[in-house]
């Protein structure tokens, strides 16, 4: 294999309890790849292996070439890895976190203070850099996490769900970041929960119970799902679904908010069907119209069918 | 590999000096305690019942009783007539002191060259208030003895017989003082050492670590020279406070002590690892530390001499450095031992620390991280 990070039937077991079950993948340099996956999926064990942080119970990991568990004293220098948890000193200061880890990362000489200077201003933080990390807000404490973990520009970066619980417009400029990382040609292997910032990915893996059950691009995973999705805006989402779950030829029907997403064999005939039967069961229905599933839709169908 | 610990090491001490709970926690304990231990076992105790069995019924008798009653310390209120009244006047816990002047006190006195003999009796139930007992009977002793012996006088005339009533091998005053220097320095040390780890297990940045280029074996000897560092100047802050604020003389060989602090820490830093690395919390740690503390306290023979314990809980004396430490303390620094005389202590001393240290860096090498 000649990708940037590949894995072998990577399987992690504690105790009883089989986290990660033979996962297998092969990214190219340069990719964003995103694993995405409800709670509890084997997603922070799968990145914890393949930074070096823990060691696989079976199967091998190779990250720049290097095995994660025999040469993991190498592969550090060309890694970076953000916990998911925030893991820096809260008591020390922005700059004194990035300059501790720039020592430990041997960035030393005139490097280092270019370096620092660099990274603060690209994490947008050089404001902030006198202020204790601790203080600092959940998207500034990812921003800062992330300068650390580039503080000596690895080419690999591991991201352990590093948006988790951060404002959409922190979101978003984090990903700002990770865009111009990539732009840059690091290698970005990034685990989320949030299905919007896995349509961000280059490629996305859909790992569930230990697995990776599918893998593809954003668009490919998109189209795996079965038959047309038609979305139905009403008021009597209950009814709606009731009725809608015991119509011919619909496979699948999903809640969201005030609407409805049911998954049917043929958009334009069961329409029709579908808003006769509602409106014979008593729903009002402000619109019924085809949409694109969203990976998020993608996702529960897939995983539903399991 | 040295920058990466010393990178390390500074990283600690800056974490410290922002820790303003630890940082009283190393300058307020010891002041305290120090202070405290001091004032208990100084002269601060005063009007000390005493009880004075005057057989020689000479002048000089009378200006002993009275060097006595006007030194302060004392409050006469007996005069026995005999050895039986003495004690039961001390078993009861009547008096603290009782002073027996014998029939022909004066005269041993008087004949030149010689020494009389003075039986004294201390109730040594609390070593500390006998400590201070002591102390107040021999300086009235010494002033009155000033009195009428010249400067230059060879031998001191009067022979303090004492004796301890209840408690055989009494810790005296500076004994007591001395081996604070151990206690502090073990307490400091082993918090320190004992949230070491767990503390960035806690917070998630050992996790971290894991994915630099820092070794095990560096994370272990940064943390570790940290540690060693509060200790040492904890440790030789205490002593200039000893020596210099209290007064008490060293008789023993400095280097020899300053090297014996060193071997110690190291145990202690030892010992903290472990429980930092075998337990999941800060708190879980320090409730380690207060348990393993107790123990070692009652161990080191401070309250109960280790002589006097029974053989399996001498035994397990044998375990506790802080039991050897204690014993080399006061050897080096009140008996001016030197090192040959100590070897029965230092070297379980260095073979502990051998333990503690290896056991330590064999549980980190084989903890998650």
């Amino acid at each position: 294999m000649t990708g940037q990070i590949t894995a072998t039937q990577l399987s992690k077991t504690f105790r009883k309890n089989q986290a990660v079950r033979g996962v297998s993948f092969d990214i190219a340099p340069g990719e964003i790849y995103g694993l995405i996956g409800p709670d509890g999926a084997g997603k922070t064990t799968t990145i914890r292996m393949l930074a070096g942080v823990m060691d696989p119970t079976r199967g091998t990991a190779r990250v720049n070439g290097l095995d994660t568990t025999r040469q993991a004293e190498q592969l550090r220098a060309h890694v970076g890895y953000m916990a998911q948890k925030f893991s820096l000193y809260g008591d020390l200061s922005v700059r004194e976190n990035i300059e501790f880890y720039a020592d430990i990362f041997g960035v030393r000489g005139k490097a280092r203070a270019e370096r620092i200077a660099r990274l603060l201003k690209f994490a947008r933080l050089d404001q902030f850099q006198d202020r204790d990390a601790g203080v600092l807000s959940g998207g500034m404490k990812k921003k800062l996490g992330l300068a650390c973990a580039f503080i000596h520009r690895p080419r690999v970066l591991f991201l352990d769900e590093p948006t988790n619980g951060v404002d959409p417009i922190s979101r978003r400029e984090f990903w700002d970041i990770l865009s111009d990382l990539h732009i840059e040609g690091v290698t970005i292997f990034i685990s989320t929960a949030y299905l919007d910032e896995a349509e961000r990915c280059s490629r996305v893996g859909l790992m569930y119970r230990g697995e990776i059950i599918r893998e593809g691009t954003p668009i490919a995973l998109r189209q795996l799902v079965q038959g047309d999705l038609l979305a139905i805006i009403t008021p009597d989402l209950q009814i709606a679904e009731n009725v809608a779950q015991k119509l011919p030829g619909i496979f699948e029907v999903q809640v969201y908010g005030d609407r409805l997403h049911v998954f049917v064999d043929a958009g334009a005939t069961r329409a029709r069907e579908i808003e006769i039967a509602l409106v014979a069961a008593g729903a009002t229905i402000k619109q019924i119209r085809p949409a694109a599933p969203h990976l998020q839709e993608a996702f529960i169908s897939l995983i539903s069918h399991l | 590999m040295h920058k990466t610990i010393l990178n390390l090491a500074w990283k600690e001490t800056l974490q410290l000096l922002r820790d303003r709970l630890l940082l009283a926690f190393m300058v307020i304990i010891p002041v305290v305690q120090l202070g405290l231990i001091a004032e208990a076992t100084g002269a601060g105790i005063r009007n000390i019942k005493l009880a004075v069995w005057d057989q020689d019924k000479s002048a000089f008798s009378r200006d002993l009783v009275t060097a006595l009653k006007n030194s302060g310390d004392f409050n006469l209120m007996y005069y026995a007539q005999s050895y039986d009244e003495i004690r039961a006047l001390v078993n009861d816990g009547k008096v603290g002191a009782a002073v027996i002047i014998p029939p022909d006190f004066s005269r041993e006195l008087a004949r030149t060259g010689a020494s009389a003999t003075l039986p004294v009796i201390i109730d040594g139930t609390n070593s500390i208030v006998a400590s201070s007992l002591l102390g107040a009977v021999e300086s009235a002793i010494a002033d009155l003895t000033r009195q009428f012996v010249p400067a230059n006088a060879i031998i001191t005339p009067i022979d303090l017989k004492i004796e301890f009533a209840f408690n055989a091998t009494l810790n005296i005053r500076w004994s007591t003082i001395v081996t604070q220097l151990g206690f502090i320095t073990y307490q400091l040390v082993l918090v320190v050492a004992a949230v070491g780890f767990v503390r960035e297990r806690e917070l998630g940045t050992l996790e971290q670590l894991a994915v630099t280029p820092i070794s095990r074996l560096e994370l272990l000897l940064g943390k570790g020279l940290m540690a060693l560092g509060i200790g040492m100047l904890n440790y030789t802050l205490l002593y200039l406070a000893i020596r210099y604020g209290f007064e008490i003389p060293m008789r023993g060989n400095l280097a020899l002590l300053m090297a014996l602090g060193v071997l110690f820490t190291i145990a202690e830093i030892g010992v903290g690892t472990l429980l930092s690395i075998v337990t999941h919390s800060q708190q879980q740690a320090i409730l380690m530390v207060f348990m393993l503390a107790m123990l070692e306290v009652t161990f080191s023979g401070y309250l109960v001499p280790t002589e006097n314990m029974p053989w399996f809980m001498q035994t397990i004396a044998n375990f506790s450095p802080l039991q050897h430490f204690s014993a080399i303390l006061r050897a080096v620094y009140i008996k001016g031992s030197s090192l040959e005389m100590l070897w029965h202590h230092v070297i379980p001393l260095a073979a502990l620390t051998g333990i503690t240290v290896g056991a330590g860096w064999y549980l980190f090498n084989r903890a998650e991280w």
